[in-house]
């Protein structure tokens, strides 16, 4: 019996003990986190009290010791993005590109193997920050971190550096993912300014994998229009329904006349997606010829071929309000904003 | 006699101390999140990270039966949402009150005619099919009265987005919950779920979705859950996301990948604790595909739901957990202690059927063999206290630390006062509360187990 008193006496003691630690644990944390930001807040007024003595143009910028010393690439981010708002001007362009080519890019490749996928991101994002050639190695590591933020990231580093094994890569890993990561990849090229059509068409040429080429469709359609050189009939009957959507936008994109008859008959295909896209490209053409097939979609089974449907015809001038009016739908009573279902596709 | 009580109370014995250690494992494992939740606060911000076209389009899930009170509040909070892209379905599931009749009224609803395909089987007739003439982004679905799982179901059949969420109809979000979400899924590889936190809605303000004064409600039902759903998500949870994810995430907020759930042949309309099963079901899918993956959860995004306020309503919901959660773990039996199966069969699965799920049998079991040593005259007050310690101490000691770190890390709620009346009901929940949810427990697990051998015969 004395053994169980005990017991429950050490237990109790234990308990406390175990709470007691486990708290004094989280407010340390805490402390650590509070003194981490003032630590930082201090490094970032270094940086930027160094940086602003050089400010005068006859200044000649040093990317002085101290500034590796500090190895935040964190706090050189922050400083860089407020400078760019606030100070414009060729000479801080100057002092920039040396800070990023200097201090930057030698952190960022030491950072690319780092645990801490934090630390990843900002080597990412410090390679996003100015073209750096020689770096396809570190790049392609980017591409093919586990972090999807840091693959987004190494994307748009592709694009800005434009290195033909990263380009590959990419291209690779949206071929393989599904429609909600493509999403996201492929909207890094809606950014881009520079037209690397040329390097698609290319692959375009070359690739027999129907995803490959699907992406490349997708990626030229955010590319200004180039004449089509290659046969496109195999893509546009393909049986993979990706290359086949993709294929159908971008004739769509850049063959008017060959695309009417093309989008017309992709009205009758039995994938609501497919008759979804044709009558949203069908729209975008203003194909006034299309007007009686796409009325005939406003008895469509899938409310969003319908939907799209309606708010196509609405946009076609007099020809279209009067096919909507005889269906029997009253444009003013659907909720057009419906419609922006359909700008994913 | 005296020796098969002894014998019991050594199992039973053995028992909770190798329960307790899983607990702090579990414990230990919960601390490097709260480690992640203060650095991610400097980095969570993905509107600034992404560009506002990158983002994955989200369909919000509501079902809602007789949710009259509460819906508005709860869809509300969804539109004052951060995030951009964002859908919002509802699902009136056969409200017999006015819940549609009040959406039809506020959003301008206009019935249209949709065919809704059939990608996974739904049992319930659909009554109508209702957009917003406010051209919001609401969609209402009526249907007949099949219960939850079938809502969600039907709302998977018209999701057009890549992530869905599913959300209780009396549930209020925080206006970062979602980005929240979506955060934890950008940072992880192949995240096919993330769980959120959920708090306790009743003894808070709300206006219009929005949660102006976040307070514990001091009335003992409300107050007792308060404490046990912050041992739930503040250290379970995320004791199991370190481990490699837990079998449990909350139905009232959780964020799926839209093709992941249709692949598992969408929610199981035979379970009420379809949250339970889905995510067992997606565990046990993809390790026999072999495929990567992650399921995971983040105490950022939170939501606050409301819980039964009577006995009788906690009764009922008490028993319908248990025998759902036992009928999920028995149809997933073959993950236990299958290497096959990873972590999750190796740990997690055994943790949650023999812990949590058959865990009641045992504390049964204890109470019981209590009263039979005392009407026998062979009662060991020994063995007792050191039971009862056992019992009471570790689940007190687990949670109060969880209530000291809530309050230092997360606190979400305003009130100073509120910690010691947190702790005054952690010291006394084992007193009487805990005794009733055994035996309501118990009760869900031998009526089950009757069923399930006359059923058998």
């Amino acid at each position: 019996m004395n053994f169980g008193y005990h017991f429950a006496e050490d237990f109790i003691i234990f308990g406390f003990a175990f709470i007691a630690l486990i708290t004094l644990f989280t407010f340390l944390l805490k402390i650590y986190f509070f003194i981490e930001k003032k630590i930082k807040n201090k490094k970032k007024l270094k940086i930027k009290h160094y940086l602003m003595r050089f400010m005068h143009p006859q200044q000649k910028f040093s990317t002085k010791r101290f500034l590796y010393r500090l190895k935040r690439l964190d706090i050189f981010l922050q400083v860089i993005n407020e400078f760019d708002t606030t100070i414009p001007g060729k000479h801080w362009e100057e002092m920039r590109s040396k800070l990023i080519t200097d201090v930057m890019i030698p952190l960022a490749k030491k950072a690319i193997n780092s645990f801490s996928w934090y630390t990843r991101y900002y080597a990412a994002q410090t390679f996003c920050l100015m073209p750096a050639p020689g770096n396809d190695h570190y790049l392609i590591k980017l591409l093919n971190d586990s972090v999807p933020l840091i693959n987004l990231r190494g994307a748009e580093a592709a694009l800005l550096n434009f290195s033909e094994p990263a380009m590959n890569r990419l291209v690779a890993r949206i071929a393989s993912e599904d429609w909600g990561k493509q999403i996201i990849d492929l909207s890094v090229f809606d950014y881009d300014k520079i037209d690397k059509g040329n390097f698609f068409e290319k692959k375009l040429r070359s690739s027999k994998d129907p995803m490959i080429r699907a992406v490349c469709y997708e990626i030229m359609l955010r590319y200004p229009q180039r004449r089509i050189q290659w046969d496109i009939t195999p893509d546009v009957t393909s049986s993979n329904i990706d290359l086949k959507i993709a294929a159908i936008k971008y004739i769509a994109y850049v063959d008017r006349e060959a695309a009417i008859p093309l989008l017309i008959e992709s009205l009758k295909n039995p994938l609501w997606k497919i008759r979804l896209i044709a009558i949203h490209r069908l729209g975008m053409l203003h194909a006034d010829s299309a007007i009686p097939q796409i009325a005939a979609c406003l008895d469509d089974s899938d409310l969003w071929v319908k939907m799209s449907a309606i708010e196509v015809l609405k946009n076609m001038g007099k020809e279209g309000d009067k096919a909507l009016r005889s269906s029997g739908i009253a444009p003013e009573q659907i909720a057009s904003d419906v419609i922006q279902f359909n700008t994913w596709w | 006699m005296t020796a098969i009580v002894n014998s019991l109370n050594w199992i039973i014995l053995w028992y909770l101390i190798a329960l307790s250690f899983c607990y702090v494992v579990l414990l230990a494992a919960s601390i490097p999140d709260i480690f992640y939740r203060f650095a991610e606060s400097e980095t969570g911000d993905i509107k600034k990270i992404l560009h506002i076209k990158a983002l994955r389009p989200v369909t919000v899930i509501i079902s809602a039966h007789n949710e009259e009170n509460n819906i508005l509040d709860t869809i509300y909070s969804v539109f004052k949402n951060t995030y951009p892209e964002m859908h919002i379905i509802v699902v009136n599931d056969g409200s017999t009150d006015n819940t549609l009749t009040i959406l039809k009224k506020t959003f301008n609803l206009i019935k249209i005619n949709n065919l809704i395909p059939q990608i996974v089987t739904t049992k319930g007739k659909i009554k109508g099919y209702y957009i917003s003439h406010y051209g919001i982004k609401l969609t209402v679905i009526d249907k007949e009265n099949t219960g939850k799982s079938d809502s969600l179901n039907t709302a998977l059949n018209t999701c057009r987005t890549p992530l869905f969420i599913t959300l209780d109809a009396d549930s209020v979000l925080e206006p970062d919950a979602i980005v929240n979400a979506i955060f934890y899924m950008m940072t992880h590889e192949n995240t096919l779920a993330v769980g959120g936190a959920v708090y306790i809605l009743n003894g808070c303000t709300v206006k219009n979705g929005e949660i102006i004064e976040k307070k514990m409600d001091r009335r003992p039902l409300y107050a007792l859950q308060t404490c046990e759903y912050m041992r739930s998500f503040l250290f379970s949870r995320s004791g199991w996301n370190m481990l490699g994810g837990g079998l449990s995430y909350a139905g009232a907020f959780t964020l799926f990948n839209h093709r992941a759930v249709i692949d598992v042949g969408g929610f199981d309309t035979e379970n009420l604790a379809q949250d339970f099963e889905i995510i067992t079901h997606l565990h046990e899918y993809m390790r026999q595909k072999k495929k990567p993956y992650t399921i995971g959860y983040t105490a950022a995004a939170v939501a606050w739901t409301d819980v039964p306020g009577t006995m009788k309503e906690l009764w009922k919901q008490r028993i319908n957990w248990q025998r759902d959660t036992l009928r999920s773990m028995l149809l997933h039996v073959r993950m236990l202690f299958n290497p096959r199966y990873g972590i999750i069969g190796m740990f997690t699965y055994p943790f949650f059927l023999f812990g949590e799920t058959l865990g009641v049998v045992v504390e049964f079991t204890a109470y019981f063999l209590v009263v039979l040593s005392w009407y026998y005259g062979i009662l060991d007050t020994y063995w007792a206290i050191l039971l009862f310690v056992i019992c009471w101490g570790f689940v007190t000691f687990l949670t109060m630390a969880t209530a000291f770190m809530s309050f230092v890390t997360y606190n979400k709620y305003h009130r100073l006062s509120d910690l010691p009346l947190l702790l005054l009901v952690v010291l006394t929940e084992s007193f009487g509360y805990r005794q009733l949810l055994v035996l309501c427990r118990i009760k869900a697990t031998v009526s089950y187990f009757i069923k399930k051998l006359l059923f058998w015969k």
